[in-house]
């Protein structure tokens, strides 16, 4: 038989349509189309007869081998129970460590409450000397108001000290400065130094303990001062 | 086919005999045909023995998102692909990615009798790798272009093209016997 004119529809859509795999529209136009349509009717006959012809191939019963059942169901058994222990394992496993991992955490947060930083001890450096001279809040033009601490370091050392963190603690609560890159006191040397919070337009310096604390490649330095 | 109700399948998850052996029961007559269609009869056993090795080991993660047996052929497609890939069979390099000539049956051909369906094995033995298993699983009725183009991993205008391809070619070597 030959293929048909190209004003027939694509056998390949034929293909398609005898899936079922074709909008409904163009299903329904295409099964109009074969009533007066012999060549196009023959295409699908063809995949038809191929297609019921493969689904007959895929009836035929696999031939029949229970001792590999019956090995095939034991193999796969076990393999679901190895499966099933080894996650009953490491659910254990997962439980246990987020237990440890939640236990430390609760510890470190109540150590954190117990024993605030205020307590920190300043480590012993007979010959570095943090002085806390004074607190008061400055109102620049621009800027916001802040609350400035303004230390005096003297390095008494033979060797240079490295300010690596400063936190400071008053009665607005405790924070953390930004420390600039060189702050490095010589072996000798005596600095003077402010760090500074911003504070809000209306605040004022409220009586109570103000303190500040630096932390040092050798060691942390505290200092401080109660506003009556 | 059939399809394993829910509680058969939740007791499969667990391990369950009786409920694996109705998993096997259910599902090794398609697994064996498909596989028997891709790489031969001397080694269908063994690669459907190895199909269901991966379905019971698989089968505590099936998530249901599709039916079992598409679920099942689906394994059962990879485990022939991966058997295929290492026999090194290179049939998908001789495919021609180009239309085939249509050759249409004559009525008598058309029917379906033994001698029909005996050629017919035949034609589909000598397909490429992927025409074979396109027609071998558009052959389980359930297996939409869908289902077909994710267990084939591929998109579903190749399931179309290489469904037509290998009607193609069945058809031509039907005619030329």
């Amino acid at each position: 038989m030959s293929t048909p004119s190209p004003q027939h529809y694509d056998p390949q859509e034929w293909s398609a349509y005898l899936d079922g795999e074709l909008p409904a529209a163009r299903r329904d136009a295409m099964r109009d189309h074969l009533r007066d349509c012999p060549p196009c009717a023959a295409i699908l006959r063809s995949f038809e007869a191929v297609q019921r012809g493969a689904e007959s191939l895929a009836q035929q019963p696999a031939p029949a081998q229970p001792q590999r059942r019956t090995r095939l169901v034991a193999i796969g058994a076990a393999m679901i129970a190895q499966g099933r222990s080894w996650r009953r394992w490491l659910l254990w496993l997962a439980a246990i460590v987020s237990a440890v991992i939640l236990a430390g955490l609760a510890a470190a947060l109540w150590r954190g409450a117990t024993q605030p930083r205020q307590a920190t001890p300043a480590v012993a450096m007979p010959k570095v000397q943090l002085t806390l001279d004074r607190v008061l809040i400055t109102r620049y033009f621009v800027e916001p108001p802040s609350l400035e601490y303004d230390v005096t370091i003297h390095n008494g050392d033979a060797r240079p000290l490295e300010v690596i963190r400063v936190i400071v603690s008053d009665p607005l609560g405790e924070k953390e400065r930004p420390v600039a890159a060189a702050l490095r006191v010589e072996a000798g040397q005596t600095l003077q130094r402010v760090f500074s919070r911003p504070i809000g337009e209306d605040a004022r310096l409220q009586s109570g303990r103000y303190r500040i604390l630096l932390e040092t490649s050798d060691g942390r330095l505290v200092a401080e001062k109660v506003v009556p | 086919m059939i399809e394993l109700d829910a509680e058969t399948l939740r007791r499969c998850r667990r391990g369950d005999p009786a409920a694996l052996g109705a998993l096997y029961d259910g599902y090794r007559q398609p697994v064996y045909y498909l596989v028997r269609r891709m790489v031969g009869e001397a080694e269908a056993e063994d690669v459907c023995q190895e199909t269901f090795i991966a379905v019971f080991g698989a089968v505590a993660k099936f998530e249901g998102k599709s039916k079992l047996s598409t679920w099942v052929l689906a394994v059962a497609t990879r485990v022939c692909l991966m058997h295929l890939r290492k026999r090194r069979r290179r049939e998908i390099s001789a495919e021609s990615t180009g239309d085939e000539p249509l050759t249409l049956l004559s009525p008598s051909d058309a029917l379906l009798n033994k001698e029909f369906f005996q050629r017919l094995a035949d034609a589909m033995d000598r397909l490429p790798e992927n025409q074979r298993m396109a027609v071998t699983l558009r052959s389980f009725e359930e297996m939409s272009y869908e289902e077909i183009a994710r267990a084939m991993n591929c998109r579903l205008d190749q399931v179309r093209a290489t469904l037509f391809r290998a009607r193609c070619r069945l058809l031509k070597f039907l005619e030329g016997r």
